[in-house]
């Protein structure tokens, strides 16, 4: 089902979403119990579409990108439930060989160090060609490494192929990790944190590069991150994790003019912008729970200054809500400046 | 005003890159004759991106690597002058906050332990005494040193372990600290309680800081002034409203267009983006280091480095054509 | 605990004074969330005790170890008394693993034999170590020329060829148990110190240690406190794999007639068994096994301290 380029084409949303996860539960076994790290999530990516996944650390942000691709780096962590989705054919149950078809060829994956995930002995050219060489894609496979590449905006393409990527700049391998992502011309790419680790200059070419591709291209993009700023860059719609669970999913807009989640509140609230006053800083007190010990209700209730009884004993499903949906029980009451204006309504 | 609490002096450092079998076959200048002087109570931002040398001035300033050339002196002294009790006060006087890597608190120690260790070796206190203090210094930022003092750190948040860090820095009761990247690594929800952690220290202790950070978020609500380093030199400096105001420097603005804005309604905003990647120190680009990736970049530029002078008072710049900065608009530069 | 000193109420009685805004959130102090982790030694022995073949091999060794001390009590015959019952096969009664050509028994000899191998592999294991981490603490701590003198040694001690100087230390001294265990501890520690200094150099660049330095405290404390408690664990598993390497060498250098005389040893028997290996096989073969489980066992439990150790490699 893989296109070829699509150059100038404008991505239309299709009925089904291109990628739908389904109440996906992933455990990780510990000392004979399972924990689990994502705990009944449902997602959905459109064709086309650029979706954030945006969350702190231990959310289960980078779990669930794991579980999209089932691979994991650990034997102990596994999806216990739940169904993984792809152009309406279940995926999760694929056998190993069925699934090296869907990865690389369908979705594919970029990562947050292009210097751990890229091979030091195997020259560029090698490396992006090998998605072409193992979904066995027709038709000349150098000339479309080059093509590549100068997608990418790498100078020289035809001298990059021969060069290995300890003589590449940080900004430079990411663009072949991209580059080799897109090789075998896949529908959806999961991009995990892939401008972290890049200086800031560097970070707005790779956000810009893979906003064009989506434009140009009409790929996907599942874009994982904890920093709000690329989120506002590059997202159509955004999810929101918090401890395993999604507490908020909106439309882009709504979601940063009008968050419906105390967490969201809190996360855009906290975020640093260059006009920040020393004296207007604030954090969200407290800490994620421990997930071998989750509370009841909802999870964010023991930080959270508009959590009542109900709060603590039953955990909000997601609701509509303008813009998308939202799992709060007092999402009404939920303002941008909730923290700083204290809190109101609903607090015992 | 009142003397500089610590400075770099022309300070200059470099580090010989090992060719096969062992000989030397280039030389990186991290930090290419740099004067930076820092004065007490004053909080100062060093920024810059890969390659700046922002990190190497600063372990130079705590003496955790020498000079090549130049000095740094501590209340007027050079360090390598100081002996026995003035070096001494030196150690006990500036100490540093690190990042959050994972590996900035021993792990096969207590966090007693580790918050002590500038009482037992700078202060020389005897354990019983250390184990009080540390305490102590626990509850100074704010965590319970009774179900805190003998965990390891691997059971604690990244904002805990900066804490802890911060408690560890304050053992001797510094009046400078250098905070290397000290919130980079936190969740964005729990940064600010590490800054006012350090604000509120600063104030009550008469604290200067030096942050080293690339991100400019932090800069603007932290520090008064703003030192801009691009391939080991300063290309900006001057206080932070007015560097970052009113730029004067291509680079300095290019950094403040590059930063993301949490706010989609300004997604489509025009603003430059530089081309091409950092070019490497062991081989920097002839003439104005710069010039590479300068939308302003002409013949003069590739030629004729440009010397760091004053355009206003209190602000520098090194460029041949800064007033042409704040015209500067979107534009991709070739390089 | 000592009162609060006047510095650190001055600091609560400016706090209170300054006219700096406090934003709503900050509250009391903080207390850890869950219960704090297990003590680290338990926490080890669970994860070492998830490998079966480690720990069974434990065991064999801690059942060597027993037949080695009770090597007087166990035995049917002291070991070089020899007799007319000459070359009998296992299963002879009185003679369980039967005998040699001197008569002497092979059981009585075997347990014997026991001790000097765990005697020479402990003690050579225990002088690699300490040399071992001598060495290779300073060459990793230190960069520069203390690094290339220490590794330029340790390189020479590593390519002398064992036999050869197993003969030269015999002629200059005689054969002798001692001799034995210096022989193969010149020949052990440069490993050692080879592991020692990758990890001091490694665990040197953390960011911990910087902080040590800039707490004031000196190289010597700084290597010993901070540095080689987070090596440890490369050098316990390199030290059961030095026991096993000077159980090996010492059996063959016996094996060679370069051992004790005074002592039997696995190896000496394997030497005296040589020229009757068609006709007598238990003479070759028990001492055989015996040393190929216990190297092997070391092995395992190297294994399995490894993985303990290192958890990461297995689990999140």
């Amino acid at each position: 089902m893989a296109d070829s380029l699509m150059e100038g084409s404008v991505p239309e949303l299709v009925e089904g979403p291109l990628l739908a996860v389904q109440d996906l539960v992933v455990s990780a076994r510990s000392r004979g119990k399972n924990i689990a790290l994502v705990d009944g999530i449902s997602l959905a990516v459109n064709k086309g579409e650029i979706v954030g996944l945006v969350g702190e650390s231990g959310c289960g942000k980078s779990t669930t990108s794991n579980a999209i691709m089932r691979l994991f780096p650990s034997q102990s962590v596994r999806q216990t439930s739940g169904e993984l989705i792809l152009d309406g054919t279940r995926y999760d149950t694929l056998k190993p060989k069925e699934m090296s078809t869907v990865r690389g060829a369908r979705i594919a994956m970029i990562f947050q160090d292009p210097s751990t995930y890229l091979d030091p002995m195997m020259t560029v050219g090698k490396q992006v060609g090998e998605g072409l060489r193992v979904h066995r894609i027709p038709g000349n496979h150098q000339a479309r490494v080059v093509e590549l590449l100068g997608l990418m905006g790498l100078p020289d393409p035809e001298g990059m192929v021969h060069r290995y990527p300890h003589e590449l700049s940080g900004g430079q391998r990411q663009r072949v990790l991209i580059a080799a992502a897109l090789a075998a011309d896949p529908d959806l790419i999961i991009a995990d944190e892939p401008s972290t680790a890049l200086d800031v200059t560097v970070q707005a070419q790779i956000l810009a590069l893979l906003r064009e591709l989506r434009d140009r291209l009409g790929v996907a993009i599942l874009f994982i991150t904890h920093d709000l700023g690329v989120v506002a860059e590059m997202c159509d719609r955004v999810y929101v994790m918090y401890a395993g669970r999604i507490v908020e999913s909106r439309e882009v807009h709504a979601l940063y003019a009008d968050p419906r989640h105390p967490y969201t509140a809190g996360l855009l609230g906290s975020t640093l912008s260059s006009s920040s006053d020393i004296n207007e800083l604030f954090s969200i007190p407290g800490t994620v729970p421990d997930p071998r010990a989750m509370p009841k209700g909802c999870r964010f209730a023991s930080r959270c200054p508009l959590a009542d009884d109900r709060c603590r004993t039953e955990q909000p499903p997601l609701v509509a809500v303008a813009g998308g949906e939202s799992a709060c029980w007092h999402h009404d009451h939920v303002a941008a400046d909730m923290w700083r204006a204290g809190a109101s309504g609903g607090a015992a | 005003m009142t003397e500089p609490i610590i400075e770099a002096v022309d300070v200059v450092k470099q580090f010989p890159i090992r060719g096969r079998l062992g000989t030397s076959k280039a030389l990186l200048t991290a930090v290419d004759h740099v004067t930076l002087s820092i004065h007490p109570g004053e909080t100062v931002a060093l920024v810059g991106e890969s390659g700046s040398g922002k990190s190497t001035l600063g372990r130079v300033l705590l003496d955790l690597e020498k000079p090549t050339s130049g000095e740094v002196r501590f209340r007027g002294q050079g360090l390598e002058s100081l002996t026995g009790p003035a070096r001494q006060d030196y150690r006990r006087n500036v100490q540093v906050v690190f990042q959050d890597t994972g590996s900035s608190l021993n792990p096969r120690h207590d966090i007693a332990t580790s918050v002590g260790l500038g009482l037992r070796y700078n202060l020389g206190l005897g354990q019983k005494v250390a184990d009080a203090k540390s305490h102590e210094l626990l509850r100074l930022v704010g965590l319970d040193p009774d179900s805190f003092a003998s965990r390891s750190p691997l059971e604690l948040s990244g904002g805990q372990r900066q804490r802890v860090a911060i408690a560890r820095a304050m053992a001797s009761d510094p009046d400078f600290i250098v905070a290397d990247e000290a919130v980079s690594a936190l969740d964005v929800s729990v940064r600010a309680q590490v800054l006012m952690v350090m604000k509120r220290l600063q104030v009550t202790r008469d604290l200067a800081y030096l942050f080293i950070t690339h991100d400019l978020g932090v800069v603007r609500t932290v520090s008064e002034r703003v030192v801009v380093l691009y391939l080991g030199q300063v290309v900006n400096s001057g206080p932070t409203d007015d560097v970052f105001g009113r730029p004067s420097h291509p680079y300095t603005k290019a950094l403040l267009e590059a930063a993301t804005v949490p706010d989609p309604a300004v997604r489509g905003r025009e603003r430059i983006r530089l081309s091409g990647d950092i070019p490497s120190p062991i081989n920097p680009p002839s003439g104005c280091r710069f010039h590479t990736r300068c939308p302003l970049a002409r013949e003069r530029c590739r030629t004729e480095a440009p010397e760091l002078r004053a355009i206003r008072p209190g602000v520098e710049t090194r460029c041949h054509f800064p007033e042409e900065v704040t015209a500067m608009t979107a534009e991709v530069a070739g390089s | 605990m000592t009162a609060p000193t006047p510095e650190f109420d001055k600091d609560e009685a400016l706090l209170a004074e300054l006219p700096v805004t406090v934003p709503v959130l900050d509250g009391p102090i903080e207390t850890a969330a869950g219960a704090p982790r297990r003590r680290a030694g338990a926490d080890l022995w669970a994860r070492f005790a998830r490998s079966k073949p480690a720990v069974a091999s434990l065991v064999w060794l801690v059942v060597v170890l027993l037949i080695a001390l009770l090597a007087g009590a166990i035995q049917t015959s002291p070991p070089f008394s020899g007799g007319p019952e000459a070359l009998r096969p296992p299963g002879t009664p009185g003679h369980l693993l039967g005998t040699n050509h001197l008569g002497q028994d092979t059981w009585s000899q075997l347990v014997h034999g026991a001790r000097v191998s765990l005697l020479v592999g402990f003690s050579v294991a225990a002088a690699a170590t300490l040399i071992g981490v001598l060495v290779g603490a300073l060459a990793g701590f230190f960069p520069g020329w203390i690094d290339t003198v220490l590794m330029r040694i340790s390189e020479f001690f590593q390519t002398l060829p064992r036999l050869v100087l197993a003969l030269i230390i015999v002629a200059l001294f005689g054969s002798s148990l001692l001799g034995m265990i210096i022989v193969v501890s010149i020949l052990s520690w440069p490993q050692t110190a080879r592991v020692v200094r990758g990890g001091v150099r490694t665990v040197r660049s953390a960011a911990f240690v910087d902080a040590a330095r800039v707490a004031g405290m000196p190289a010597g404390v700084i290597i010993w406190r901070e540095i080689l408690p987070n090596v440890l664990s490369q050098i316990v598993v390199i030290a059961s794999l030095d026991v096993a390497m000077a159980i090996l060498t010492e059996a063959s250098l016996s094996f060679f007639g370069l051992g004790d005389p005074n002592f039997v040893s696995w190896g000496g028997m394997l030497f005296q068994a040589q020229a009757y290996l068609r006709s007598a096989w238990w003479l070759a073969v028990f001492p055989g096994l015996a040393i190929a489980s216990v190297v092997l066992a070391l092995n395992l439990v190297g294994d399995g301290l490894n993985d303990a150790l290192n958890p990461r490699l297995k689990e999140r």
